[in-house]
């Protein structure tokens, strides 16, 4: 029998590489909201005629980036009014909100080296080769031209009025998906009439393989990109519940109890969406609710593509303070459990978004997958019965977890780390999100 | 020649470097995690002035409860001759006699036990004490607004038996005006020092909400998450000195710090009336809890700061324990002249990237517009990014 020497170099190696894989393994990246990275997420972008807002991407590296970026307008019209609307509460009694189509909308932006830009998203921001006497410290609202480097041209949002997220991603000349973690972001909602604003920092997912393939899919599974996070924990006031700063006053805007309610919106967005063949994604977000006391509530909604509006029009009773009984709250965020398919091609008779328990259960080459993933802002709406006037401030959640683990229907994750369906028992499937991105065209945007 | 041991040592070395250089799940402060210790730069306080601040602690395990020890750190300055905070000398003048205005960094300590995922919040001006907790007494499962100490008393119910806020007192802030910062260390109740290894959890997280009530009855609100430093676990000695770092007991401070920003006096895009204003406000991540020695809360602050004609300007400033300054007085008391008024660098927006010399620094920004043919005015908080590497900090405990 021919026996092999053992070379101690190479065990101490096998060792190694082990210790390193356990460490490496150890945890998946995380989503961030501070720190620069090659994938951003702004789950709330509001420019509806009586908000609007201002975003703000920067490069911090010292090359020159170029990103992709995309609107989701998750806007429709209420059946009767015609009002614009993003939920069936945002309409008149016995209306429903419309033609929600998810339009997404692309433009592309370059960056210098270092440089931040800005752009107000109602009007875009024309190039500012446009400006012949450029204005100092202020754009000029007749060409929409701010001064700075600005080749490009943003385009206002698709579909007029505009409630819906936006997201950008580093590509390289080609317009191929690429990471250099060099790009950070916040979104500014104004209240338009007032000075009112609230800000938050885009989501961003880090590039993390550099040896990874370069195509038009951004894979955020905690192996190419970081993966989305499991659940996100957000603390704001019970619906209703007095603002404790203006309750105890007791001012003007505020003479009595129940006199300046604090209402919170949320916004969500599928981490998973597919631009390129302009397919949208639909998750079941589950909320746990924590009070004072320690009690928990529970509440669910479907969002697909976008969900934003006030946590009582989530569910009327369970935000609330009179259900509560505290004037603070802990929601616990995440999408649901249960698998559904997708991935199949509608027009081929896919029955995307059906619950299912394995592939044969889904049809038109739909796959049985677990939920995407979800992002989310909140936003405070600090309101008085007396005076009308409001102040708004928004805060990003806080990531628990991290997907890329192998999850088993209706029943949560394993702890086992995974990239591919491969890679987990069979059964289970790898909880994993994905961008589709599209190639830019550059006869839509000069 | 490379022997086949030096070929096999050359791999691993370079596997090693080259793993350990990738990236990890997570390596500096942040604001988007719950942690062990959470810093909240700001508590802004002026009674007068109608202003507040509301502070959100929240524990984030689901089974366990969490005991907080928590460190409010005064940044006010005061006068020598009166004892008033002050903001400058010219606020120390007492009939013939001008005072100096001096620094302090007082400390003021108190605990805090939150139960199993409980959500808590405050008022800093008055802070929470007795009654206003919401769990200082078992309760009835079926009413949990109903005392009991046993089962009889909850009809249909029984008398939980869950932990509650007992022995938890939030005393409001020293002085008003106040202004500082509040740190929150998650403690072993029994030692009131952290946990030793896995028991020291990272369960916490926080906001602070600065809110002002305006003349024309107006709320201004301003909400940032607190900063959050998460401990190695194991890692985790049970003593009362904290080593922030790569491999140490905590996750590292950041040695540079990023802030977007509008320059000051720049016209807000959206309404093209209201004048953008950002205030900046700086924490060193080395801080003595137990106020004896104010200098390991040192630093100077590098700050470099870039237009979006990519051109940039550069100034610094020197840290000790709290610094808050609108951007464009950080360089200079003419705010027309500062690097940071939009006259200055020409754009609407900037990036300021600011390196820290000494302890790191933990930064907040608020951002203020004001509208003056409208006469209003608000503000949004939000947190500053990071980037470079985690470097070494201490936080002691007293």
């Amino acid at each position: 029998m021919r026996v092999l020497k053992r070379n101690p170099w190479l065990t101490g190696l096998g060792t190694v590489l082990s210790l390193l894989g356990l460490w490496w393994g150890s945890a998946r990246a995380a989503a961030t909201t501070d720190q620069p990275a090659s994938v951003l997420f702004f789950p709330k972008v509001i420019a509806d005629g009586t908000r609007d807002t201002l975003i703000q991407i920067t490069n911090t590296s010292n090359s020159p980036v170029e990103a992709h970026c995309e609107y989701v307008n998750a806007t429709g019209l209420c059946s009767v009014s015609g009002a614009v609307c993003s939920l069936n509460s945002d309409c008149p009694v016995g209306q429903t909100c419309n033609d929600v189509l998810c339009q997404a909308g692309d433009f592309f932006i370059g960056l210098t080296k270092q440089q931040p830009t800005i752009w107000h998203v109602s009007t875009g921001r024309d190039p500012n080769f446009l400006l012949s006497n450029p204005p100092i410290g202020a754009c000029d609202p007749t060409s929409k031209s701010c001064p700075g480097i600005s080749f490009t041209q943003i385009p206002p949002p698709p579909g007029g009025a505009f409630r819906g997220y936006l997201v950008c991603y580093e590509v390289d000349d080609s317009d191929v998906p690429m990471g250099a973690n060099a790009i950070k972001g916040e979104a500014t909602i104004q209240t338009l009439g007032t000075a009112q604003i609230s800000e938050y920092n885009a989501v961003g997912f880090r590039f993390l393989n550099a040896t990874g393939p370069a195509d038009e899919t951004i894979a955020l599974d905690g192996v190419e990109y970081d993966a989305c996070p499991q659940s996100q924990l957000l603390d704001h006031y019970s619906e209703r519940a007095d603002d404790l700063v203006a309750s105890s006053a007791a001012g003007p805007s505020c003479p009595g109890p129940g006199d300046c309610p604090v209402r919170t919106e949320i916004a969500m967005v599928p981490c998973s969406a597919d631009f390129a063949n302009n397919t949208t994604t639909t998750v079941i977000g589950q909320f746990n609710i924590t009070n004072e006391f320690e009690t928990h509530f529970s509440a669910s909604t479907n969002v697909t593509c976008w969900w934003g509006g006030r946590l009582n029009q989530l569910n009327p009773t369970q935000f609330d303070i009179g259900t509560l009984g505290s004037t603070f709250a802990k929601s616990q965020v995440r999408s649901a459990f249960g698998f559904v398919c997708s991935g199949g091609d509608p027009t081929g008779g896919a029955n995307n978004g059906a619950t299912c328990n394995d592939d044969s259960t889904c049809t038109g080459g739909a796959t049985c997958e677990p939920q995407a993933g979800l992002l989310s802002v909140v936003e405070d709406f600090h309101t008085s019965a007396i005076t009308t006037t409001l102040g708004t401030a928004a805060a990003n959640g806080f990531f628990v977890g991290s997907r890329g683990q192998c999850q088993i229907n209706n029943n949560g994750f394993t702890g086992q780390l995974c990239s591919t369906d491969a890679e987990c028992p069979t059964g289970q499937r790898c909880a994993v999100d994905a961008i589709g991105a599209r190639v830019f065209d550059h006869n839509s945007n000069p | 020649m490379l022997t086949t041991r030096r070929i096999g040592s050359a791999i691993v070395a370079t596997l090693v470097l080259g793993l350990g250089l990738a990236p990890t799940a997570r390596a500096f402060t942040n604001s988007d995690q719950p942690a062990a210790v959470v810093v909240f730069p700001r508590i802004d306080v002026n009674v007068a002035a109608n202003r507040d601040t509301v502070v959100q602690l929240t524990n984030a395990n689901a089974t366990q409860s969490v005991t907080a020890k928590c460190f409010y750190i005064n940044g006010n300055s005061h006068c020598t001759n009166t004892g008033l905070p002050c903001a400058s000398s010219a606020q120390c003048v007492s009939g013939p006699f001008v005072g100096a205005c001096l620094p302090g960094w007082t400390v003021t300590d108190f605990l805090v036990t939150l139960t199993p995922q409980q959500p808590l919040g405050w008022s800093a001006a008055e802070g929470l004490r007795g009654s206003g907790f919401p769990l200082t007494t078992r309760v009835c499962s079926n009413n949990p607004l109903m005392a009991c100490s046993n089962d009889g008393q909850c009809p249909g119910g029984t008398c939980l038996t869950n932990p509650t806020n007992a022995g938890s007192l939030v005393p409001p802030v020293p002085e008003t005006p106040f202004v500082g910062e509040l740190h929150c260390v998650e403690v072993d109740r029994n030692t009131g020092r952290p946990p030793l290894g896995a028991n020291n959890t990272n369960d916490l997280k926080g906001e602070a909400t600065v809110e002002t009530l305006l003349p024309d009855g107006t709320i201004d609100v301003a909400t940032a998450n607190a900063v959050g430093i998460r401990s190695n676990l194991t890692r985790n000695a049970d003593t009362n000195t904290l080593t922030l770092g790569r491999g140490a007991e905590y996750e590292g401070c950041e040695a540079v710090t990023i802030v977007n920003h509008l320059f000051d006096g720049a016209v807000d895009p959206i309404d093209n009336t209201s004048l953008a204003n950002t205030e900046l406000t700086l924490v060193p991540c080395s801080v003595d809890l137990s106020g004896a020695d104010p200098s390991l809360a040192t630093s100077t602050a590098q700050f470099l700061v870039f237009n979006e004609f990519e051109q940039r300007f550069s100034t610094s400033r020197r840290v000790n324990c709290f610094f808050q300054s609108p951007l464009s007085r950080i360089d200079t008391t003419q705010p027309d002249r500062s690097i940071w008024n939009a006259s200055v660098s020409g754009t609407v927006a900037g990036q300021t990237r600011i390196r820290a010399v000494g302890a790191s620094l933990i930064g907040w920004a608020r951002l203020s517009l004001l509208n003056s043919s409208l006469n209003t005015q608000g503000s949004a908080a939000y947190n500053v990014h990071q980037d470079s590497v985690p470097a070494t900090n201490t936080i002691l405990l007293p």
